[in-house]
């Protein structure tokens, strides 16, 4: 046993925390480092390094959490994150959770750990539900048989953390390189000529064992990169004959070996007291998921994840709506005030951005109890089981059971957010089903695309709304899952598949703590991601919505009819006593702003008390304007109060007007009006455009957009459909309607989702992908409706419907197929059906 | 006597894990074909002479539950296809 170097000279220890997935290892991470921890991603892959710190009287002690990983093999990306963090990050020590009711499963990527030469704790996990299962281990025997300490561990309550802290200061004061257990007998030879040349290679850096990379090297075949070009060759070499002389793979002859000697020693430390004893956590599922039983309780659960999260989340939005709405009135309050017709630009755009950043917190409470029931079913449990029992549906369309969360949350059903919905993709394991599930979530039924449906729905087809809200929720699902089998078996062909060969967990009661913690590390990812690139994208739009502007000669009408309301507002008032107050120009704009934000104050108070203190703190600051605002008895008081709302109003009426003239001006109505020769096929003109085009900004501003479009107040929708199919200038039918809902459906996805897509991709090219692809997907689905529709004289109704129809009709050729089947050698007797079934 | 013999006759011929039926057992003989499935069967525990119990269908009848020692997993008819084992008379564990 040779002595390494002890890593306490440098009072910093780095401990790599490895284990497989499920044996417990994220519980030991947050009981050794508490809440000091740091979430990153590793260099150049989506897969995330979580770390933390924890001082040990004078020690600085960093704890990594790799990846959860079977073995160190560079089969999955995440066992090729954890063999590279450990080969060349050379950890101090390496703390092995194992799970200690599954020893046999767990020992041998313990036993491939003790071949690196790197001292290693093992932390033996779980020790109750060892003992639930009826299993007695000792953990001296286990020391005894590997060489290295054990120590027993119940993460979820904390027990053995601080014998396991020690053993951490113990290991790092005075490290021993472990024996290698291994016995790989007639692979020996081979191993040892590899290791041989290994060593002869200067460059091998002589941190790792030569023999271990040996090892990898025949281990892992051609998909080794863990040696370079030539002793790659010179592997393969030994391996083939190898495999020549004795008949079988080098992988399996490694891998039996490890397995063997596990069973052994699992054997020797392990007491079993109720062998062949049903495990509780399978007795739940025989409930669980019985065939018939298990659509029952996966809806249950999914609807009681939609419910409290996108429902009761919205609800509770209306609770911190107001708080964001201070932050705005506060902004709007310290930038240079408002102008009477036009306002300093410095002022537009940070009330722009303060609203681009809001409308995005917004979603913070939906996220942070969405992030806590998607904790609280992954750490049951329960999540795999989703998978389970909804693999085989989804798994046709080049999806995975682990797909289903994402689609509910985007909003299958009813409406819900693509956001988190993209958010959610992160816990899809194979990469490809991933990408197809990140680019059709934001086809789902976002609650915003709804007032766009409800107005067109109403204008158009009042007959029969229910049938066309029938087809509007389950169309896009239809249009979803053809996108991805597309996508599947074009653009994603050639990603990575993970093997659908996945643990059943057992059944866990999720702590407070470990649910809470998750939560909140993946809301702050995300405002921290909002904070960055939201701004950034927000100043593009802007630009767009604003620029170039008004010709010199509307300002100049603009400016007239701006004085003309004073004139008028100077008459009503003259003589009044008030006058002096506002007689001068600058007064009376501040007259004026001082009631805007009164306004805006006194319609976020939520209470009669907030109410009254916002008129007393109005009277204290502004006495002498006070009489303008508030209501009075005084007559020539009110006299003045309702000159100044005049004023208002038609300085508000002045500007949307103005505001409506940009917007068609600016270079986002300019492209709308350029669109019009290729959206013409789909019946769009460029008010269409232009709405469509503002909404990727949020989808809400669609409805709000057309509003100003046909020139008046955006928020009455009632009204709004009056004007539209009143105007003379839009010839729009329920053709068109049909062609606007179905590109709707189809349209790319908000700004925040894209910037969602970006994060879990990791990549701007598919960012992209995600905005290009549904524009055309959707400008092509709706010309061809349009235009065939047109030619053929049918109503919109009938469109739609035909489409409908092809949907389910193209769904229902791609998604059927002939079940896997077993062969029929032994058909059950009528005996063995009824025991099965029972 | 023949249809005495027919279930010793099953047992112990060499069939898929895919052709099991819920309850029964078999001993995994070997994995076919190469790349990351054959890898994760052999990382998880899936080893020939391993002892397996298949324990229950999806609802929609793949992927399928099984258990190999003290572990349940699930896997793709696809990937159970590919996995070679002898039956055993049904074992009275699940």
């Amino acid at each position: 046993m040779s002595t390494l170097k002890p890593a306490l000279s440098r009072h910093h220890v780095l401990v790599a925390l490895s284990g497989q997935q499920n044996s417990g290892k994220s519980t030991i991470f947050n009981a050794l480092t508490g809440a000091r921890q740091h979430i990153a991603n590793y260099p150049g892959v989506t897969v995330e390094k979580k770390s933390g710190r924890y001082g040990d009287s004078g020690l600085s002690v960093e704890v990594v959490d790799l990846p959860g990983a079977y073995s160190l093999t560079s089969f999955s990306l995440e066992e090729r994150v954890a063999r590279d963090f450990l080969t060349q990050e050379r950890p101090d020590v390496i703390v092995n959770v194992v799970d200690a009711a599954t020893l046999a499963r767990g020992l041998p990527l313990t036993l491939q750990l003790l071949e690196l030469g790197v001292p290693i704790i093992v932390a033996l996990n779980m020790m109750d539900a060892a003992k639930r299962r009826g299993l007695t281990i000792d953990p001296l025997e286990l020391e005894k048989r590997l060489g290295v300490p054990v120590i027993p561990t119940i993460g979820r309550r904390g027990i053995g953390i601080a014998d396991l802290r020690a053993a951490i200061r113990r290991v790092a004061e005075a490290p021993t390189r472990p024996h290698m257990l291994v016995d790989y007998t007639v692979l020996e030879p081979f191993l040892h000529e590899l290791s041989t040349s290994i060593e002869a290679q200067t460059s091998h850096s002589s941190s790792v064992p030569p023999r271990w990379l040996a090892g990898i090297a025949l281990d892992s075949g051609n998909q080794n990169r863990a040696v370079d070009a030539s002793l790659s060759q010179r592997a393969n070499d030994i391996r083939q004959k190898f495999e020549r002389e004795n008949g079988i793979s080098a992988a399996d002859h490694i891998i039996s070996c490890r397995s063997h000697l596990a069973k052994d020693i699992t054997a020797a430390v392990t007491v079993s007291t109720h062998a062949g004893s049903v495990p509780l956590s399978e007795r739940i599922d025989r409930l669980v998921l019985h065939r018939f039983a298990a659509p029952f309780f996966l809806l249950a659960t999914i609807w009681t994840v939609y419910e409290l999260a996108i429902v009761q989340g919205y609800e509770l939005t209306k609770v911190t709506w107001p708080i964001l709405a201070s932050f705005r009135n506060w902004a709007a309050d310290i930038l240079p005030s408002a102008g009477f017709l036009w306002d300093p630009q410095i002022r537009e755009i940070g009330l722009w951005m303060v609203d681009s950043v809001n409308t995005l917190l917004n979603y913070v409470p939906i996220f942070l109890i969405l992030f806590a029931l998607i904790a609280i079913l992954e750490d049951s449990g329960y999540m795999a089981r989703i998978a389970f029992i909804l693999d085989r549906a989804l798994c046709r369309f080049g999806l995975h059971g682990q797909s289903t969360l994402p689609l509910i949350l985007a909003g299958v059903f009813a409406g819900g957010c693509a956001v988190p919905g993209v958010m959610a993709t992160r816990a899809i394991p194979d990469t490809r089903a991933r990408f197809a599930t990140i680019l059709i979530v934001p086809f789902m039924n976002c609650l915003a695309k709804i007032p766009l449906y409800t107005l067109l729905i109403g204008m158009f087809f009042t007959e029969s709304k229910g049938l066309i809200l029938f087809y509007l929720s389950t169309i896009t699902v239809i249009a979803a899952l053809l996108v991805s089998k597309l996508l599947t078996v074009t653009l994603l062909r050639g990603m990575d598949v993970a093997p659908f060969v996945m643990e059943l967990p057992r059944y866990h009661l999720p702590t407070v703590r470990g649910v809470a913690v998750r939560a909140i590390e993946r809301t702050w990812i995300y405002i921290k991601k909002v904070g960055t690139v939201v701004v950034a994208v927000a100043v593009v739009i802007y630009a767009l919505l604003q620029y170039p502007g008004l010709s010199n000669e509307r300002l100049t009408h603009f400016q007239a009819k701006g004085e003309d309301a004073i004139a008028a507002f100077a008459e009503t008032i003259h003589g009044n006593r008030f006058t002096p107050a506002v007689s001068e120009r600058s007064q009376l704009i501040t007259a004026l702003n001082v009631l805007t934000s009164y306004k805006s104050a006194k319609l976020n108070a939520g209470s009669r008390e907030a109410s009254k203190a916002i008129d007393a703190e109005l009277a204290l600051k502004h006495p002498d304007l006070t009489p303008f605002i508030l209501r009075s008895k005084d007559a020539e008081s009110r006299t003045a109060a309702s000159a100044l709302k005049a004023l208002s109003d038609s300085r508000n009426d002045i500007r949307r007007e103005m505001k409506n003239e940009r917007l068609i001006n600016s270079f986002l109505g300019r492209i709308g009006h350029a669109l019009e020769p290729v959206t013409q096929f789909a019946g769009f003109d460029w008010r269409i455009n232009v709405a469509l085009l503002s909404s990727f900004a949020a989808r809400e501003s669609s409805v709000a957009t057309l509003g100003v479009l046909f020139n008046q107040d955006d928020n009455e929708a009632a009204r709004l459909e009056d004007r539209i199919s009143s105007d003379a200038i839009a010839n729009y039918t329920a053709v068109t309607a049909v062609a606007v809902m179905l590109f709707f459906a189809l349209y790319p996805p908000c700004l925040a989702t894209t910037i969602m897509v970006r994060v879990q991709t990791g990549s701007y090219a598919w960012m992209m992908f995600s905005i290009l692809f549904p524009t055309f997907l959707g400008l092509f689905v709706a010309s061809t409706v349009y235009t065939l529709s047109t030619v053929t004289g049918i109503d919109g109704l009938t469109a739609f419907t035909v489409t409908y129809l092809i949907g389910v009709v193209a769904l229902f050729l791609v998604g059927i197929g002939i079940p896997r089947r077993r062969a029929i050698i032994n058909p059950p007797s009528q005996a063995q059906t009824l025991e099965r079934e029972g | 006597m023949q249809w005495l013999d027919r279930e010793s006759a099953v047992v112990g011929r060499t069939t898929s894990l895919n052709d099991l039926y819920p309850g029964e057992m078999c001993r995994v003989m070997e994995i076919t074909g190469e790349g990351p499935v054959r890898r994760r069967l052999l990382d998880m525990g899936v080893v020939p002479h391993q002892t397996i119990t298949v324990v229950r269908d999806a609802p929609l009848r793949d992927p399928i539950e099984i258990q190999v020692g003290e572990t349940f997993m699930m896997l793709r008819r696809r990937e159970a296809e590919r996995v070679v084992v002898t039956r055993l008379t049904k074992g009275s564990a699940s």
